[in-house]
């Protein structure tokens, strides 16, 4: 009896001690704390993938779809090549702030700059930053958690971010994070004045290298009715040592 | 040789018809030849006079990156408010007007609509008109007032657009620290200014406006110079000494000339194009007269014939023929002369108006689409001895010709 009884205070004792853990763990879930967690999941060291992107312009009765391959290492080198039949040959080369772009029948590379890196990339509802931004959230906003909410049968955390650094592309966001897998579900790009401009939704994530990583992205233009591109990605490498010779000029205008 | 004079003009009055239909044949050609050259010499000043009225100033202050990278309109190479305010304050003293003026590129929509991309200049509306006409081209609502929240949109923005007067604009741009901005702004006004790159491309709000949304901080990009008797030189001298006297050595500057170099080389090819032009003018009128005249000549061959057979000399038919083209080409090019001027009178106060014909067509001209003429004596007078000498000259061959023939045969000729 005494042994039962034990054994019966000892598993109660580790039952509470385990609500006790995970309730300890949850209380201290911060803003921060979910950015950071989803920063993680978006943040890679480097990535290999086939990308579609399929461009719908609202006016459009046929929507546009581009495919390309891309390789980044960091946030700083990029190298993407466009494989569609309308593009195929067209390449990126992004290396630090410079963008350099060279044309399927072009001789040699010309570099964007300036205020072209803020236009659309291939009249998607991207543009060449947006698609180009590997950096942490945190390190650019403030978190604050302002309520939770159902994206699908997921249940996410709002956060709004707000940024601290004055030289930024969205001085306002406000996210969907998943509560299990922390991956941002939903995200809203505001413009200085408040206003909504853009919003991104995931529609797949899928889980490689431990690493809960958005596979299919819904960006919609807030400011252009039915203006929307959809973003996939197949044969995701994430974090795999890559050569280093992609991301040169010399292969850029081979 | 009186005589022969007489004789000549004599032909002149028998044959009334074909004096006539020549006179009116090289008329023509004369008064095509001065037409043209007034509108091609309008359109050339009238470019220079837009590019400078409502694109440029006589020259303007910037940064030296800005002044490299000006068709971007960058925001982080401008000149910051201290600056601005002694740059200003140089203008005072240089007895100029003087607009500072921040340029950024925008997207632009309507109703959640597609986007356009244009330019737009935060100025301070009452400095800007001072140096540019945009004012004096409202054609609908009213010019910016300095607290004023709305924008100024031209009428091809509000054609493009589908938007009204009254009605809201988004506008999305970048702020000077490159943060995305989006604004909704009222049309309080639209221009149509005679300078299509401005009427395609420009958009204003003011300084006021700009400096609550886009972190301006005082900032411009540029300071725009108007010197009152329209001369650069001077006054880009003394305001030059005055940069250097106040260690504004960033700052530089740039003349209309320099910004637009660009397009005065094509002026410059374009006059030459327009030579070619007026030469191939030149050669269509000078064939016409050939043409009437040795038909003229030959038709008369018979006639020549009978005069060399009553004892005139050769060389005087020659002259008699030689003294009646010069009288056609005297009738021809005086009636040109009259036509062309009349032409240009019309031209000079009407135009001729190729909106329906050319509409969002790029004539390489900063021009409206009305195409008015400038008076150009020199070429009405080059015009004038033109057609006549022309005349003269083409007689010759064929009358030379006409003296060889045997008298018989001239006789003879059909």
């Amino acid at each position: 009896m005494k042994k039962q009884i034990t054994a019966l205070m000892k598993t109660l004792t580790a039952t509470l001690m385990a609500t006790f853990l995970i309730s300890a763990q949850a209380l201290a879930i911060t803003p921060e704390g979910i950015l950071s967690k989803a920063d993680d999941n978006s943040i890679y060291q480097s990535i290999k993938y086939i990308g579609t992107m399929t461009i719908n312009k609202g006016t459009r009765k046929k929507p546009r779809i581009k495919t390309f391959n891309a390789i980044a290492r960091g946030n700083d080198k990029a190298y993407i090549e466009f494989t569609n039949p309308g593009d195929r040959g067209t390449k990126y080369l992004k290396l630090g702030d410079e963008l350099w772009v060279k044309g399927a029948y072009a001789e040699r590379a010309d570099k964007i700059s300036g205020h072209k890196l803020r236009e659309s990339m291939m009249g998607s509802d991207y543009s060449y930053e947006d698609s180009m931004d590997n950096e942490k959230l945190i390190d650019k906003y403030n978190p604050a958690l302002t309520g939770s909410e159902n994206i699908g049968n997921k249940e996410c955390y709002i956060l709004e971010l707000n940024a601290k650094v004055k030289k930024i592309t969205y001085s306002r966001l406000i996210m969907w994070v998943d509560k299990e897998q922390f991956v941002p579900l939903k995200i809203q790009y505001f413009a200085l004045s408040g206003m909504l401009l853009k919003e991104m939704v995931v529609q797949e994530v899928k889980t490689i290298k431990g690493k809960y990583f958005p596979v299919k992205v819904k960006m919609e233009d807030k400011q252009r009715e039915g203006s929307y591109t959809l973003f996939e990605m197949e044969s995701v490498v994430l974090d795999e040592p890559v050569n280093e010779s992609v991301f040169s000029k010399k292969n850029l205008e081979k | 040789m009186k005589n022969i004079v007489i004789l000549a003009f004599k032909n002149l009055t028998r044959h009334k018809k074909r004096t006539i239909i020549t006179s009116i044949a090289i008329a023509f050609g004369i008064a095509l030849l001065i037409w043209m050259d007034g509108m091609l010499k309008w359109a050339d000043n009238e470019s220079k006079r837009n590019l400078k009225n409502y694109e440029f100033g006589n020259f303007i202050v910037c940064t030296k990156e800005y002044a490299d990278d000006r068709k971007d309109f960058p925001l982080d190479s401008v000149i910051e408010k201290p600056e601005v305010e002694k740059v200003l304050i140089i203008a005072e003293n240089t007895g100029c007007f003087s607009s500072p003026r921040t340029g950024f590129r925008s997207m632009m929509s309507y109703k959640r609509g597609f986007g356009l991309p244009y330019v737009v200049f935060a100025i301070d509306p009452e400095l800007d008109a001072k140096v540019f006409k945009i004012k004096d081209n409202i054609i609908q609502g009213n010019y910016l007032d300095k607290n004023s929240e709305g924008i100024l949109i031209s009428a091809y923005c509000k054609k493009e657009l589908g938007i009204d007067i009254g009605e809201y604009i988004i506008m999305e741009t970048r702020t000077k620290y490159n943060t995305m901005q989006a604004l909704r702004l009222k049309v309080t006004g639209i221009f149509d200014c005679p300078n299509p790159i401005v009427n395609k491309n420009q958009l204003f709000i003011t300084r006021t406006m700009a400096e609550n949304n886009l972190q301006l901080e005082g900032m411009a990009s540029e300071i725009a110079f108007r010197t009152e008797n329209g001369d650069n030189q001077p006054a880009l001298n003394k305001v030059k000494t005055l940069l250097a006297s106040k260690k504004l050595t960033l700052l530089t500057t740039q003349t209309w000339q320099e910004y637009g170099s660009d397009y005065l080389a094509i002026s410059q090819t374009k006059k030459g194009g327009s030579k070619i032009m007026i030469f191939l003018i030149f050669v269509i009128v000078a064939v016409g007269i050939i043409n009437t005249m040795t038909m003229s000549i030959f038709e008369r061959v018979r006639e020549m014939g009978m005069l060399r057979a009553l004892g005139m000399r050769d060389n005087d038919v020659i002259k008699c023929f030689i003294i009646e083209a010069a009288g056609l080409g005297l009738i021809g090019s005086v009636m040109g002369l009259f036509l062309g001027v009349c032409l240009t009178i019309y031209g000079v106060n009407v135009g001729l108006d190729f909106t329906s014909s050319f509409k969002d067509m790029d004539f390489g001209y900063r021009t409206g689409t009305i195409f008015y003429n400038e008076w150009n004596p020199g070429m009405m007078l080059a015009a004038f001895i033109f057609g006549i000498l022309c005349s003269v000259l083409v007689s010759i061959l064929p009358s030379k010709k006409a003296v060889k023939m045997e008298i018989t045969d001239s006789i003879r000729y059909l």
